[in-house]
């Protein structure tokens, strides 16, 4: 692979994006944070307001942009100016909210042109917690719209989990391009 | 306070200013505050716009006006404008805060440029102030 290449990391609120980006980046990873003032959709300080951005070289050379959206539906139109371009994405689930297959169904919806060209891989956040449902119940709901994607167990804050992501990612679109 | 009561009273403060703008200042379409995070706390409008999602825009905004800023070794992003032909979309963060709060105005090209800056940056320094006054009471009279 050669010079460089966008991967969007996109899904719910709260779901790891700006965790995975700043996991993995080798420069600091440009952030829009913003005070979170709706601690009921997730109580945590902050929240992305228009992306995250970091870098990542890969062994043969080419160097990937890793590039985060906000999570809520109400900045959706960023999710298309930044999906622009993109090789492909990692989309977060985060498996500890009330319905994580109908996440899984928005944001698949949301990118569907990506997901029907394989140009996607699932991860499947706090499994460790929450084993239901299970990877396996992601992997059939793609299927019955047709679509087949690979579905992973990732911990995004850690760098070699995200490392995964990505190298599942590149392998998938090696497959399809 | 907790960040719900700091909205509320934002809501309660800006009202009246936004009024003012939207009164003094020709061709105002909206005027609307937004929480740093996206939601729209209190607006007043002329034309009928999708006041959620431009709140949402305004934060996306102003938060890509911060990292550039960051970026660039300027700190901190304090305006955006818009230009088009048929008018302009003016950004501006309220001074002060917390809570941290931006400014949109919306206007036709019937908005003289400087005066357009020059009313907005007043509003956001009197709604700045009004919250500064306001927060830094005891709770028993401030509410
Ligand atoms: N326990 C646990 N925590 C996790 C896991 N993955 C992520 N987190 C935590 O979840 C939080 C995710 O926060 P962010 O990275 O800001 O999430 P985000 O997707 O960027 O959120 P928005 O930008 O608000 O949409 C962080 O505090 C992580 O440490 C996991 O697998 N287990
Ligand atoms: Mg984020």
């Amino acid at each position: 692979m050669s010079s460089e290449h966008k991967i969007l990391f996109t899904g719910t609120m709260g779901a790891g994006k700006t965790t995975s980006i700043a996991a993995l980046s080798e420069i600091p990873p440009v952030v829009t944070e913003a005070l979170n003032s709706d601690r009921l959709a997730y109580d945590k300080a902050t929240t992305t307001v228009a992306l995250d951005y970091g870098e990542f070289t890969l062994e043969e050379g080419g160097k990937i942009q890793l590039v985060g959206t906000p999570g809520q539906m109400r900045f959706d139109f960023m999710w298309g100016v930044l999906a622009r371009g993109a090789l492909g994405i990692v989309l977060l689930i985060d498996n500890s909210r009330p319905d994580p297959l109908a996440d899984l169904r928005t944001y698949v919806g949301h990118f569907e042109a990506f997901a029907r060209n394989g140009r996607m891989v699932v991860a499947v956040g706090r499994t460790e917690t929450h084993m239901r449902p299970a990877i396996d119940d992601f992997g059939d709901v793609l299927a019955n719209d047709g679509i087949l994607l690979p579905v992973l167990s990732a911990d995004v804050r850690r760098r070699d989990d995200v490392l995964m992501l990505v190298n599942a990612l590149l392998s998938q679109l090696e497959m399809t391009l | 306070m907790s960040n719900a009561d700091a909205r509320r009273l934002a809501r309660e403060l800006a009202e009246p200013h936004l009024q003012r703008l939207a009164d003094d200042l020709p061709g105002v379409r909206a005027a609307i505050l937004a929480s740093s995070d996206g939601f729209e706390l209190v607006s007043v409008t002329v034309t009928e716009l999708p006041l959620s999602q431009l709140s949402a825009m305004a934060s996306a905004m102003q938060g890509l006006g911060d990292a550039l800023a960051r970026e660039t070794g300027l700190e901190r992003s304090r305006d955006i404008i818009v230009d088009s032909d048929l008018g302009k979309v003016v950004l501006m963060s309220i001074p002060g805060g917390p809570p941290p709060l931006v400014l949109m105005v919306v206007v036709t090209d019937q908005s003289p440029f400087g005066q357009l800056l020059l009313q907005c940056r007043n509003c956001c320094v009197a709604i700045g102030n009004d919250l500064k006054n306001r927060t830094s009471m005891p709770a028993s009279i401030a509410s």
